[in-house]
């Protein structure tokens, strides 16, 4: 099975975010393989273990998603693929979805698997644009998927239900957390992940018109939430509290 | 940070575990009005970056003293201080390559003497009953302390600021010291003030504060060489059941391991300081300084642990993350006065503080309170803060030249 994982480079969750100048600044945040694109790497390392094939992950990013691509390659997948943006083009997921679009054209696929959403951006557009602009099915959020001879079966979360889907290859999936338990690379697997093939394009390389990849939309600005006020504590014996709280209720504050 | 005390008998700058030993220390002599400031939470400093090994061996005998009689506070740290710390007695292993065996041997004779409980063990004995997946022919000898292993730090942490609490000393989080005050001739201590301008007179202050006792004192006249210094260790699964694995002291690869009982899950640690990443003070105080480790550290790291470990393919990487030292030109701590009267240091404890930090607080009380040492074999000098101008250095008797760790 020839099997191709779209995947993006975000700052880990886990960071405090800066912003400055409504941009995101962050220069020392741990960077990480978006959490829903982890899902798709370890259900396409999986599909190869079962089927036979080979699994290219593809990044559109700065230099540094090399190592999130070399993570991948440690999780199991055989070659990567790293579209710089050079010119530092402004892009939205219109554009985005182009150029990984582009690139996947040029290659055999059976399947691309993708997350459902990036927890930066949080677009949840690049998978379904992607499979828009190759002309194939796609089915997103999916919590399990079944493929036999060019059978495919997937299950996908439908927010409260699940919806049994069948298709044929060639079809685009994005995975929603539950799709599986991403393995952690294994220490020879890191090793063995430096050797194994990257290549580094840029857009201009691709065959994507300049017009194709105007934004079609605009962020306007970035800002975190405000923050939020301390809570009160309230003091006395129990009698004094519930006295207090009541008044409150009544008065100061409106219950949401 | 309403309700703080206006004057104190002593205020020590830092909860971490210095901090809160020294506090405990203290109240436990009968000083009343402790104060104790922290910029941050408890143990939110070095102490929680802590690996936690516990092990008397090193090659300078004031500090394998030190490790000795802290030891005990590991071990009966229930009874002691009323709290749990975490201590693991998986044992303490010791690995050095074929140069160092008779350095190996004379450390090893000295610790016994200093009431170590560690020997020679053969590697057959490493291989057959310690640890069989270790490829043990690499190296030339190996010591074992059944009584060694790790504790848990900010435990550890909280146990002594428990035990220091239920003494009277006050602790106050997220009160961080703006700087200390001193006399108008700038000769004494007077008092601190906070960040957000309280003042607390009083006579003696402890800078147990890490990397920042370097701007606290350079604010009032005196050069501490302090500094933050980069460490990076990653954590794995082995990938295999192992068993009971004692932390080991790798000193052929310069490499630490630390293992997890309730997960049994490694911590590896670089020993390696040939190449020394220094933080920025500006960065470390603004708490803006990387976090997680770099690749290049992280391959480093796996590929001792598989030089070491050819079997154990199946490990797998699930964290790695960069912590901070706090190290000295000597990697030795000051535990020291100043040339500002009341003004004393507890820091610098060099990635190698944990397991001595009972006895530390025992030291810096004891100097405090009758300007030496009170502890049996263990003098204050070699820590002073006068020992670089004074070009008068601790040296180990037996060094180890594989390392160039100087904290072994």
């Amino acid at each position: 099975m020839n099997i191709v994982v779209i995947l993006k480079q975000t700052f880990d969750t886990e960071e405090k975010i800066i912003i400055e100048n409504g941009e995101v600044v962050n220069d020392n945040a741990q960077l990480i393989i978006n959490p829903y694109d982890e899902y798709a790497v370890e259900e396409a390392v999986k599909l190869k273990e079962v089927h036979g094939g080979e699994v290219t992950v593809i990044t559109l990013g700065r230099s540094e998603a090399e190592s999130a691509l070399r993570t991948a390659l440690a999780m199991g997948a055989d070659n990567a693929v790293l579209i710089e943006n050079e010119d530092e083009l402004s892009l939205d997921e219109q554009g985005i979805a182009k150029i990984l679009a582009a690139a996947i054209k040029e290659r055999d696929f059976d399947i691309i698997l993708g997350g459902n959403m990036s927890v930066d951006n949080g677009a949840s557009q690049v998978g379904p644009r992607i499979a828009e602009e190759l002309g194939i099915a796609h089915v997103a959020t999916i919590m399990k998927l079944e493929i036999k001879d060019s059978f495919v079966k997937v299950e996908r979360d439908v927010e409260g239900d699940l919806e049994i889907i069948e298709s044929g290859l060639p079809i685009l999936v994005t995975a929603q957390q539950g799709l599986n338990e991403p393995r952690y690379p294994s220490l020879p697997g890191i090793m063995k992940a430096k050797k194994k093939p990257l290549e580094r394009l840029d857009i201009e390389d691709l065959d994507i018109s300049e017009d194709d990849l105007q934004p079609k939309s605009k962020i306007i600005d970035h800002y975190l939430p405000k923050k939020k006020e301390a809570g009160q504590i309230l003091k006395g014996d129990i009698q004094a509290q519930v006295k207090e709280l009541v008044l409150l209720l009544h008065g100061d504050i409106k219950p949401v | 940070m309403n309700n703080l005390p206006k004057t104190a008998d002593v205020v020590i700058i830092g909860a971490g575990l210095m901090g809160c030993s020294t506090a405990y220390e203290l109240a436990k002599k009968n000083v009343k009005n402790i104060v104790v400031l922290d910029k941050n939470a408890i143990g939110s400093g070095a102490t929680g970056q802590s690996s936690g090994v516990l092990r008397g061996h090193y090659s300078y005998p004031i500090l394998t003293r030190m490790a000795v009689q802290s030891l005990e506070t590991f071990k009966y740290a229930n009874e002691i201080l009323g709290n749990e710390v975490g201590y693991q007695p998986v044992g303490y292993m010791f690995g050095v390559d074929h140069e160092n065996i008779e350095t190996l041997k004379k450390n090893v004779e000295m610790q016994k003497k200093n009431g170590v409980n560690t020997s020679i063990v053969s590697k057959e004995a490493v291989k057959k009953e310690i640890w069989p997946e270790l490829d043990t022919e690499q190296f030339g000898a190996f010591a074992y302390e059944p009584e060694g292993g790790y504790g848990d730090p900010v435990l550890t942490n909280q146990a002594f600021a428990d035990a220091a609490r239920a003494l009277g000393v006050t602790i106050k989080q997220h009160c961080g010291v703006k700087r200390v005050l001193t006399s108008d001739d700038g000769s004494k201590v007077v008092g601190v003030e906070t960040v957000d301008g309280q003042v607390i007179s009083t006579p003696y202050v402890i800078v147990a504060a890490g990397v920042g006792a370097h701007h606290i004192m350079k604010n009032v006249g005196v050069n501490v060489p302090v500094k933050g210094q980069r460490a990076q260790l990653i954590y794995i699964s082995p990938g295999a059941s192992l068993g009971k694995v004692p932390s080991f002291g790798d000193f052929k690869h310069d490499q630490y391991i630390k293992p997890e009982v309730s997960s049994g899950h490694l911590l590896l640690g670089n020993a390696d300081h040939a190449d020394p990443q220094y933080i920025d003070p500006a960065d470390y105080d603004a708490d803006q300084y990387p976090k997680h480790a770099t690749e290049a550290a992280i391959e480093k790291a796996i590929m001792k642990f598989l030089s070491c470990f050819p079997s154990l393919e199946q490990a797998k990487l699930l964290a790695s993350y960069s912590a901070a030292y706090e190290v000295t030109p000597d990697g030795i701590p000051f535990i020291s006065r100043t040339p500002i009267v009341g003004a004393y240091l507890c820091t610098g404890f060099s990635g190698h503080g944990f397991k001595i930090a009972p006895s530390v607080g025992k030291l810096t009380a004891d100097l405090v309170l009758v300007g030496k040492s009170k502890q049996e074999g263990i003098d204050l000098a070699p820590f002073r803060l006068s020992r670089f101008e004074e070009n008068d250095l601790l040296l180990p008797d037996h060094p180890y030249t594989t390392t160039v760790n100087s904290h072994v």
